[in-house]
């Protein structure tokens, strides 16, 4: 990058115009603005969540300090928000398996046979447009009529609301990609449509399988208004008691952002094993 | 490969335990669409029809007793009470503000990354621009109310060093939405320049060189090479913007809580407290189905104009 800017330096400077020169010092510098807004904020979380209270409280910002694990044992121990993360991880390995599990084998089917036509399609497309807020109070009813509410169960389910669709939609499309006479081959090798989707669609389709399951368990891991809603106490996914949190008159804001920075953990060791998945995943497909 | 004997396994184990009569109807391909679409039409057509019902009663969440007939009671309330537009305009002015400032953002990021800096950085910087967007909502919400805290936020202290006013930024009714924009560019521009960099590291290098040829200037061959080819990059990103906008709920309830003085109420905000703090479901409902309403027009015509252009 600086050797760049350096040779455009002097190539502007050759010239002698003093406004493009100039130009490319602002340029740069606004370059550098921006990212630092976009970086310093997560630097910020994990900075504070290693400081003690009153350094976190400080209205002027403490730079230099001793690490210390004070907030992270406050919160994750005497605070108990460790069996929130627990309960968040349950949560969010189960949806997302039970989502491939039965959105692999209906892509499948809706690709390779266009099973349900332009209506299904369109249907679980709509989905992704719905604003969950608008069934909550028709599912709390629902959900309480059958005793779910306060069990990890009705996250699991709900969360498919937003992760089948999507799923649904990629495997789709992926299965759509695969030559026919591949699936042909299979079948006149005698293999049943499980084997053929087992054998064949599977391995071919394997970077879609990565995507969904980490779009899937990341949308589970970070919800917090079905969270919020359908669990309580001991049943509440870590969000809900994170939120809580900042309610109080006395903020431990090194606490908070020691959960945020909890929080952060699987998210960013996923995406950084697999970034160019997620992209692709989120767009349902659009963008390679 | 330990992967495939699993599998090979699994199939065994299926052969064996599921009678003959049952294997034929699961391996039917037609019966495999029916788990998932059957549990989201649970989901949804159900609490669908029963929000119907719920907005011509009176509905107590907690007391069984106060549950009656209300005809278009909770209609008449919220269409006579201005909180529901008030609620409704201000998610319209945050979607509108919060989308326009991600894509302009968005794509002017997008081309300096794609223009000016070297093809080795390319994953670095797109790792980074990752991050905010899978930062959980709660935790975005956090850190922003942090930064924006009056007396101890970071915000405050670069205003103080600039030698400008401090604000109380979240509990302020005049600033309060511009927060939760703010949160909301933060998290959700690095979207727009990954779509938009997908879009132009797929566009050939002679489209640039025929257009210098013809002796077009840099705007020229932004206005009249770049931009039109990424326009389908441009819409991918506004529809999935303007469909995560509308629903906004976490930050909002996390930062301001819809204050000071309904500020920023946002409606699934609204719809939230309505429902669960008053305790008034029939009145949730009611303003839910009206938000739907709206939404489904908005939805259902990016959704076409998706479909024809062919972009989904």
């Amino acid at each position: 990058m600086s050797s760049g800017f350096v040779e455009e330096l002097r190539a502007r400077t050759d010239t002698l115009n003093a406004t493009s020169v100039l130009g490319l010092f602002a340029e740069r510098t606004l370059a550098v603005l921006v990212f630092l807004f976009f970086v310093f904020p997560i630097v910020w979380i994990v900075m504070t969540s290693f400081k003690t209270r009153a350094a976190a409280l400080s209205p002027n910002p403490v730079w230099l300090f001793t690490p210390t694990l004070d907030a992270y044992q406050a919160l994750l121990f005497e605070k108990e928000w460790l069996g929130h993360v627990i309960n968040s991880l349950f949560v969010s390995i189960a949806n997302t398996l039970l989502v491939l599990v039965i959105s692999l084998p209906a892509g499948y089917s809706m690709g390779r046979y266009d099973t349900g036509g332009e209506h299904a399609l369109m249907y679980v497309l709509s989905l992704r447009f719905l604003p969950p807020i608008v069934v909550i109070p028709a599912l709390f009813v629902q959900f309480d009529i059958l005793n779910l509410i306060g069990t990890p169960w009705a996250l699991i389910l709900l969360y498919c609301i937003f992760n089948i669709p999507f799923a649904v939609w990629l495997f789709r499309a992926a299965i759509q990609e695969i030559p026919e006479d591949l699936f042909d081959a299979a079948e006149m090798g005698g293999a049943s449509e499980f084997e053929t989707l087992l054998y064949v669609a599977v391995p071919m389709i394997r970077p879609v399988i990565y995507a969904v399951m980490l779009i899937s368990f990341i949308f589970a891991w970070n919800e917090f208004l079905f969270a919020l809603v359908f669990t309580s106490g001991s049943a509440a996914t870590a969000p809900v008691p994170l939120g809580a949190l900042v309610t109080g008159r006395e903020v431990f804001w090194n606490q908070v952002m020691a959960g945020a920075t909890v929080l952060l953990l699987p998210v960013t060791l996923l995406t950084y094993f697999s970034n160019q998945y997620i992209v692709k995943g989120l767009t349902f497909g659009t963008v390679e | 490969m330990s992967t495939k004997s699993g599998e090979k396994l699994l199939v065994r184990r299926v052969r064996e335990r599921v009678p003959s009569k049952l294997r034929e109807y699961l391996g039917d391909r037609r019966v495999w669409v029916a788990p998932p679409i059957g549990l989201l039409l649970g989901l949804t057509l159900f609490p669908f029809l029963f929000l119907i019902y719920l907005t011509f009663h009176y509905y107590s969440l907690s007391i069984a007793s106060q549950r009656s007939w209300a005809g278009l009671d909770n209609y008449t309330t919220i269409l006579q009470s201005g909180d529901f537009y008030n609620s409704l305009m201000l998610t319209g002015t945050f979607v509108v503000t919060a989308v326009t400032i991600q894509l302009v953002l968005g794509l002017a990021i997008a081309l300096f990354l794609h223009h000016r800096i070297p093809e080795r950085w390319a994953s670095f910087f797109q790792t980074i621009f990752l991050l905010p967007m899978m930062t959980a909502y709660i935790a975005v919400g956090l850190l922003w109310r942090y930064l924006f805290n009056g007396s101890v936020g970071f915000i405050n202290y670069l205003m103080r060093t600039a030698g400008l006013p401090t604000y109380g930024w979240t509990g302020d009714p005049g600033t309060a939405l511009a927060t939760v924009i703010v949160a909301d560019v933060w998290q959700w521009t690095p979207f727009v320049v990954l779509i938009v960099l997908a879009g132009l590291q797929g566009l050939p290098d002679s489209y640039y060189e025929v257009a210098e040829l013809a002796g077009a200037n840099r705007w020229q061959r932004f206005r009249y090479v770049t931009l039109p080819l990424i326009k389908p990059m441009l819409f991918v990103a506004l529809i999935f913007r303007v469909a995560d906008s509308y629903r906004i709920f976490d930050k909002v309830f996390i930062m301001t809580q819809g204050g000071p003085s309904n500020s920023s109420m946002v409606l699934s905000v609204y719809i939230y407290i309505e429902s669960f703090r008053n305790g008034s479901l029939g009145m949730g409902a009611t303003a839910s189905l009206l938000m739907l309403a709206i939404i489904t027009v908005v939805a259902l015509t990016m959704i076409r104009r998706a479909r024809r252009t062919g972009v989904i």
